[in-house]
């Protein structure tokens, strides 16, 4: 199954007013009216259906767990701090933080440091929830949750710009250099200098 | 393909402006690599469509660097490592640009022709050496040899001859693809960019054909009353248009996301702009 955010093209971070944009755009350009007597009726069904099947993943998802984290943070695997997974899911932030700092030390399994790494994130001190994060997926490898939620931490960051990134730079800074230096031989022959040191 | 499919440069962003461009040049160095260097200068900006809409359909992602060339060499500039994609479409641009010459041969007389007799082999005699173009070369010189009968005998159906430009480009969008949905799409995408040029091309030379008397299918079609009809020519080639931007809504871009814009840019903006801006000069 794709990545339901890839079909929808849209960061992992959207709002769900700005998915609701995307979905609808989607749904206009593969309307079955647009293509009506188009030999490739039959593909565009087919992307249609994937965009709905994405639309609708992702409001599950949504509806069932914590507000990004796209395999359901919020729930299955909660064990010893279901208490305290509650009041992250109400958005309770702040009681929850002051009930994770108040566990005992003896007690800070994975789950612990997966906590403070998502009360860390809503915070918005993304260093340290990235630390906590990654002890947490070191200590329970095979945890999805933990992965999923340092992944799209660091997901959300490589998606800044809104699409405006990702160009390929054409400049190295060794041609900068050699750019430099060569105007400076330049400079040189002609009686100026550039760069004063060489 | 005759300079009727290019972006509206002012819309792009720069970097989609270098990552044309450097489509371009690696179009031109594989044209110097595969068929010869003096097929260079047969090379225009409408291959780069194609060689962008094969490299999402083949999935190749691009190998964009910044390198030098005899033709720019104070600055490194942006340029498209050779790939399948390029290979190909360089290879049917010297095909094109060959059966162009041949066909100027044909029609033209006294020094005019000479220079084109000589200008023959620098396409062909390289062209002979990739013998896994030979049975798209036979297609297309097929529909090609009829479109010719067609404007012999003054076709005034406008359709049935840009139908047959229309197939030329289907078959070159689609030839050696393997995947049953990617021929679907390219054929699709092939055949209304055919027939979206032809329709402009013969509607950008209705003033000229009527001064020297030769075929248009239009002025065969209305005859003295085409000037009258122009709205409704418009109409048809941004139909053409709405048929391309369908079939381009299918094409996957995730191996080359940054064709995506380019190629959009071309078909919603370049070629709408195109045809608006042959429109006005008729109005005139």
């Amino acid at each position: 199954m794709k990545d339901p955010y890839k079909v929808l093209n849209v960061p992992r971070t959207a709002s769900d007013e700005e998915i609701k944009k995307a979905y609808r755009e989607l749904a206009r350009k593969y309307h079955p009216d647009n293509y009506a007597g188009n030999p490739l009726a039959d593909l565009v069904q087919e992307k249609m259906k994937e965009v709905n099947e994405a639309y609708d993943q992702i409001q599950r998802e949504r509806a069932s767990g914590g507000s990004h984290g796209y395999t359901g943070a919020g729930g299955s695997g909660a064990t010893g701090f279901a208490h305290i997974r509650n009041m992250i899911n109400m958005g309770r932030f702040s009681e929850a933080e002051l009930m994770i700092d108040a566990v005992a030390q003896s007690d800070r399994n994975a789950e612990w440091n997966y906590l403070k790494g998502v009360v860390l994130i809503k915070r918005g001190w993304y260093i340290d929830a990235q630390r906590y994060l990654e002890s947490a997926c070191y200590m329970d490898p095979d945890n999805a949750e933990y992965k999923n939620t340092l992944n799209n931490l660091r997901n959300s960051a490589s998606s800044y710009g809104g699409g405006y990134r990702g160009a390929q730079s054409s400049i190295s800074p060794c041609d900068i250099c050699a750019n430099l230096i060569c105007a400076d031989c330049l400079c040189e022959c002609c009686g100026g200098d550039l760069i004063p040191c060489c | 393909m005759f300079g009727y499919i290019q972006p509206d440069k002012a819309q792009l962003r720069l970097w989609e402006y270098e990552q044309y461009r450097a489509v371009y040049c690696g179009l031109c160095r594989s044209l110097g690599k595969h068929i010869g260097t003096l097929s260079r200068m047969t090379l225009n900006y409408d291959y780069v469509f194609l060689a962008m809409i094969r490299s999402a359909l083949l999935g190749i992602t691009p190998d964009i660097k910044p390198s030098r060339c005899a033709v720019h060499p104070t600055k490194k500039r942006a340029v498209a490592e050779d790939d399948k994609a390029l290979e190909y479409s360089a290879k049917v641009s010297a095909m094109l640009a060959y059966y162009k010459i041949r066909d100027d041969i044909a029609d033209s007389r006294g020094l005019k022709k000479l220079t084109k007799v000589a200008a023959e082999p620098i396409c062909r005699v390289p062209l002979k050496r990739h013998a896994e173009l030979k049975e798209l070369g036979e297609r297309v010189k097929e529909y090609l040899r009829e479109l010719s009968v067609h404007e012999k005998n003054n076709c005034d159906s406008v359709d049935a001859v840009a139908e047959l430009f229309g197939s030329v480009m289907s078959e070159i969008f689609s030839y050696g693809l393997e995947d049953e949905t990617s021929v679907r799409i390219a054929r699709e995408i092939g055949r209304h960019t055919g027939r979206y040029v032809y329709l402009a091309d013969a509607l950008d030379d209705i003033e000229k054909d009527i001064k020297h008397n030769t075929y248009n299918p239009f002025v065969c079609m209305y005859k003295d009353s085409v000037r009258e009809k122009k709205d409704e020519i418009k109409t048809a080639v941004l139909l053409e248009l709405k048929g391309l931007e369908a079939a381009l809504a299918l094409v996957d871009f995730s191996t080359c996301p940054g064709y995506k814009n380019i190629v959009e840019n071309i078909t919603y903006l370049g070629m709408s702009d195109k045809i608006d801006k042959i429109y006005e000069k008729l109005t005139k």
